[in-house]
């Protein structure tokens, strides 16, 4: 690999980890505006104008504070857990293609950091890891009610993974192959004449598994059990402060962003604007890097509508109870993830192939 | 290069491994399990074996050893009970211990010499499936029986005790 | 489907029965609620058992490698699958009046008896080594949920746990050998070892040796033979009878029908003369009989001091494994004659004693040979049939077990080799004569404590059961030629 090579990869991976990591502020006033503009109130409006720099001002306070050790914890496993959370968080990123292609130096560059062809199963893989962060919080928080509230959530996250697989071997099947820039690439075009070719319309019923399932896998609400104020003080997040508290929130909206990246690319036909192919719009504008670019734009559209979408849900549903939760997820979504390969399946055999 | 990293990623594997044994704490021993399964993860996808080393990840690290640190935190092991053993059984452990790796160590050396070198093929999951649906078609439907067992056992393993008598399920 | 895959299922189909029958039962027992917590889900296992013995003997002809290569049949799986099938209907029978298999945890009891049938069956035919691990990972990990099936008795789970962890370190060992024996030979189907094992002419590396140990070990561990036997005691005192009843009989032919298999497909040629030679460089005698006399010796001296009768009975298992050992360290066709043979009259006679050892642990609550007090005298039915399977274990003349002993020796002085091997089994029978004699005076000899002569009841269908084992123990002592001659038959396809 030449060195060009090197500074490329080193580049893509500062470009996109910076990107995604944006998102952090974003959500953080979006969340807040969006939570205030449904509960009827005016919400951040103190810091610049329409309170756009709120969330500056919480960056400054999580610097400033006191970050606490509580006595008698395991200090080296408490510090440690809120990296454990951030460090899977960050390593997701890498599979998720943002946009085709740009002309850059006279080589092509793909916009995302890496394609691997197990890139799926990547994701999946490394976003189970993301347990390890809020157990060893919990528990080594010294704090029975910490514990509780991390246990909890570990076995909810453990329970959704399985329908988050089986929701992806569905589209995995139609596509036939594991690598999400293969997937988006299939997503062009049209599909019977008047639908965008997206994979919504090939997989609805996992697409709905997987919406659900990701709700829980990120301790969003309604699945957000593990953080009730109103239960377990805060979960097993109670005993951190400033900084360490920051990760866990920053690790938390990576997430959210992972997952609706996931989605966009796996359902809505990640950077195609409907109904249009590539090449046509190549011939449209005429140079491929403004193609990239309008390829970027839509792919933040898109993600930040899934965003908008979670904050939305958040605000307007109650919360489950936490056996509701595991019967939804082991008694009514694991079955529907099971029909949904077999019909899919079936569907495929009886097609020849592809839908 | 891919020496120098198999060796590392070995090392590492190895140490994370044995600090499974030798942690003070269950806590720690499950963290090292961890990080010992992710270097085995790490070994295979230097040997090209990507699917195989996804699903270690997906599998081992991230089920498996979850659930054992739920038992380690519900059970709230963390004081391991310092039973100073013997000095006479620490020698003895220590003699055979280290006896077995040397023997090994020697018998490895000298005995593969004569091996089929085997180059690692890029396994994709391609031929991955189109093995386990061919050729290894048989066990593979087995499991499923395997399983079947399994959940039933677990069920008789987990389920609650019944207060009253006799109460039609 | 392809002919081969026809073929293929068409040699299975005792297990595909057993299957077919496993998934009804286990529907029914999910729809139809009112039969779970009578009989019905054992008698269903009896029914299955009898079908899957009928099924074997449709197929008993069918040889060769099946499923590309995983699984082969030959005359000798048909008889492991007959006693297994055999086994597992005997044990669904007597775990019907059992009080110790808890009435709503019948269902799952059967469902789990049948998939252990499947897996050791699995284990006879498995023609490769991921067959076999997964067959010995089946009958593990379901054997340790059965030994822990009395929740509420601490022994129970302390043998489930006890194991579990000999069955996860065996396990790991075994795989570790099995990789090296991959990575020496480059396959894992027995046949292709077998090919390059001849392609190497004779001189192995040491490390061959230390994996074909290390996969010993996994076999070990199941037949619970010396290095591996630690576990056996304290799981057959813990667990409940009708459990181990099985595992007495079950794995122990499982597992020596899978070594069978694995010396004969993978590390020895068929002769001309109908025997099998070890490939050349491969020497297995010496290490097996010192593995077998080892593995009596054990066994015999420590069931010498025990008190409780189970555990009596388990130390005599491992002690009866060494004697089945000795035939393997010669490789004639009588040596394995014998052991077919050997293996029919201790599945017999281990039943019986076990099932005996229940009705005592049901009608008594216990199984230390106090309460066996007096027990011949309260149930004379029951006294006379444990003498029956006591003394043919030992080998006393007149019953089956010295037609066994007596084939197995016989086997061993033939060769002219170990002769020592044959005079130390001899030395040890004898030796197990006075423990299980401690069970006959115990239950003919000594005033019975609380309980009058003659009150304690025994279901018909349980006499008969018992009968049906006992009858032909004496049968088989005098009259023996035929199924010697079956036993032979079987040895040659």
């Amino acid at each position: 690999m030449e060195a060009f090579d090197y500074i490329l990869s080193i580049s893509k991976v500062v470009l996109i980890l910076v990107g995604v990591i944006q998102v952090v502020p974003i959500m953080i006033y979006v969340e807040r505006k969006v939570a205030a503009l449904i509960q009827d109130r005016p919400g951040p409006n103190r810091v610049g104008p329409l309170g756009l720099f709120q969330p500056i001002a919480d960056a400054v306070k999580f610097l400033f504070k006191e970050d606490p050790i509580p006595l008698n914890t395991n200090r080296f496993l408490y510090t440690l857990a809120p990296f454990l959370s951030l460090l899977p968080a960050c390593l997701v990123i890498a599979a998720l293609p943002i946009a085709d292609k740009a002309i850059l130096f006279g080589r092509e560059i793909y916009i995302q950091i890496t394609d691997l062809d197990v890139s799926l199963i990547y994701i999946l893989a490394i976003g189970s890891l993301g347990v390890y962060g809020i157990l060893f919080g919990g528990w080594a928080s010294n704090n029975k009610y910490s514990l509780i509230g991390s246990l909890r959530s570990a076995s909810q996250m453990v329970s959704y993974e399985l329908p988050l697989g089986l929701a992806v071997v569905g589209t995995v099947m139609v596509y036939g192959t594991f690598s999400l820039r293969e997937m988006v690439l299939q997503q062009e075009g049209t599909f019977l004449g008047f639908l965008p070719n997206w994979g919504i319309f090939y997989q609805p019923l996992g697409f709905l598994v997987f919406l659900v399932a990701s709700f829980a896998e990120t301790n969003r609400l309604p699945f957000d059990l593990p953080e009730t104020e109103a239960e377990l003080v805060a979960g097993f997040h109670t005993e951190y402060g400033s900084m360490k508290f920051a990760t866990f929130f920053m690790a938390e909206y990576m997430n959210l962003a992972t997952m609706a990246g996931l989605m966009t690319v796996m359902y809505f036909g990640g950077w195609h604007l409907p109904w249009v192919k590539d090449s046509q719009l190549l011939e449209w504008l005429g140079s491929q890097n403004l193609l990239c670019i309008v390829q970027i734009i839509t792919y933040i559209v898109k993600v930040a509508f899934f965003l908008f979408l979670y904050v939305l849900i958040r605000w307007t549903l109650p919360r489950f109870r936490f056996d509701q939760l595991m019967e939804l997820s082991w008694g009514s979504l694991i079955p529907l993830g099971l029909i949904n390969i077999l019909l899919s399946a079936v569907i495929m055999y009886f097609t020849g192939g592809k839908v | 290069m891919k020496e120098a990293a198999f060796a590392f990623f070995s090392l590492f594997t190895l140490l994370t491994a044995a600090g499974v044994v030798l942690s003070r704490g269950v806590v720690y021993s499950a963290f090292n399990l961890v990080l010992s399964l992710f270097g085995l993860a790490i070994l295979y996808l230097l040997w090209g074996a990507s699917f195989i080393s996804m699903i270690q990840i997906l599998i081992y690290a991230g089920a498996i050893v979850v659930l054992f640190v739920f038992v380690v935190m519900l059970l709230n092991l963390e004081k391991p009970q310092d039973i100073a053993p013997p000095w006479i059984r620490g020698i003895l452990t220590g003699v055979s211990v280290w006896g077995l790796c040397f023997i090994l160590l020697r018998v490895f050396s000298r005995s593969f010499g004569e091996m089929p070198s085997v180059e690692p093929q890029k396994a994709s999951v391609r031929m991955i499936s189109q093995l386990l649906f061919s050729q290894y078609l048989w066990p593979f439907e087995i499991l499923t029986v395997f399983l079947l067992a399994l959940i039933v056992g677990i069920y008789m393993l987990a389920r609650p005790e019944r207060e009253t008598p006799h109460e039609s399920p | 489907m392809t002919p081969e895959l026809v073929l293929s299922l068409k040699a299975f189909l005792p297990e595909v029965l057993v299957v077919g029958f496993l998934s009804a039962l286990f529907l029914l027992d999910g729809f139809v609620p009112r039969l779970r917590e009578n009989q019905f889900p054992l008698w269903w296992v009896i029914v299955t058992c009898v079908a899957a013995l009928l099924g074997t003997h449709a197929v008993r002809g069918i040889g060769g490698e099946h499923f590309s290569g995983m699984i082969a049949t030959s005359g000798m799986t048909t008889f492991f699958r007959y006693l297994i099938f055999f086994a597992c209907g005997v044990t669904a029978f007597l775990s019907l009046s059992s009080r110790e298999i808890e009435k709503r945890g019948r269902s799952e009891f059967s469902i789990l008896i049948l998939c252990m049938t499947l897996g050791m069956t699995w284990m006879t035919l498995s023609n490769h080594f991921l067959m076999l691990y997964i067959a010995i990972e089946t009958v593990s990990i379901i054997s340790f949920v059965l030994a822990g099936f009395s929740r509420d008795s601490a022994r129970s789970n302390e043998a489930s746990f006890k194991y579990l962890v000999y069955g996860a370190v065996s396990s790991g060992i075994m795989i570790y050998g099995i990789s090296l024996v991959y990575g020496y030979t480059g396959a894992l189907n027995y046949p292709a070892i077998a090919q390059a094992l001849i392609k190497n002419n004779g001189t192995h590396p040491f490390v061959f040796y230390l994996a074909l140990f290390m996969i010993y070990a996994g076999f070990a561990y199941k037949i619970s033979s010396f290095p591996f036997h630690f576990w056996t005691p304290d799981v057959y005192e813990g667990a409940p009878t009708p459990v181990v009843t099985f595992f007495s009989v079950g794995p122990k032919a499982a597992g020596f029908g899978a070594l069978l298999h694995f010396i004969l497909a993978a590390l020895a040629q068929k002769q001309e003369t109908g025997g099998f030679a070890l490939i050349s460089g491969i020497q297995l005698g010496p290490v097996l009989a010192f593995i077998s006399a080892a593995t009596m010796i054990v066994g015999n001296l420590s069931a010498v001091a025990q008190t409780n009768v189970k555990r009596m009975m388990a130390f005599s298992s491992i002690a009866h494994v060494g004697y089945v050992l000795m035939a393997f360290v010669v490789m004639t066709p009588e040596a394995f004659t014998s052991i077919v043979f050997y293996l029919i009259a201790y599945c017999a006679m281990n039943l019986g004693a076990f099932w005996i050892i229940g009705i005592v642990a049901d009608q008594k609550r216990g199984s230390d040979l106090e309460h066996f007090k007096g027990f011949g005298w309260q149930m004379p039915l029951v006294g006379v049939c444990m003498a029956i399977f006591l003394f043919s274990l030992t080998g006393i003349p007149l019953f089956s077990g010295f037609i066994g002993k007596f084939l197995i020796f016989g086997a061993l002085i033939q060769s002219q080799s170990y002769l020592w091997l044959a005079l130390l089994g001899v030395l040890n029978s004898v030796i197990s004569l006075y423990y299980y004699a401690k069970i006959l005076r115990a239950m003919w000899l000594e005033k019975p404590e609380g309980m009058a002569l003659g009150t304690l009841h025994l279901p018909k269908s349980q006499a008969f059961g018992l009968l049906g084992l006992a009858v032909p123990t004496i049968i088989l002592g005098l009259f023996f030629s035929p199924v010697l001659e079956l036993a032979r038959q079987w040895v040659m396809q």
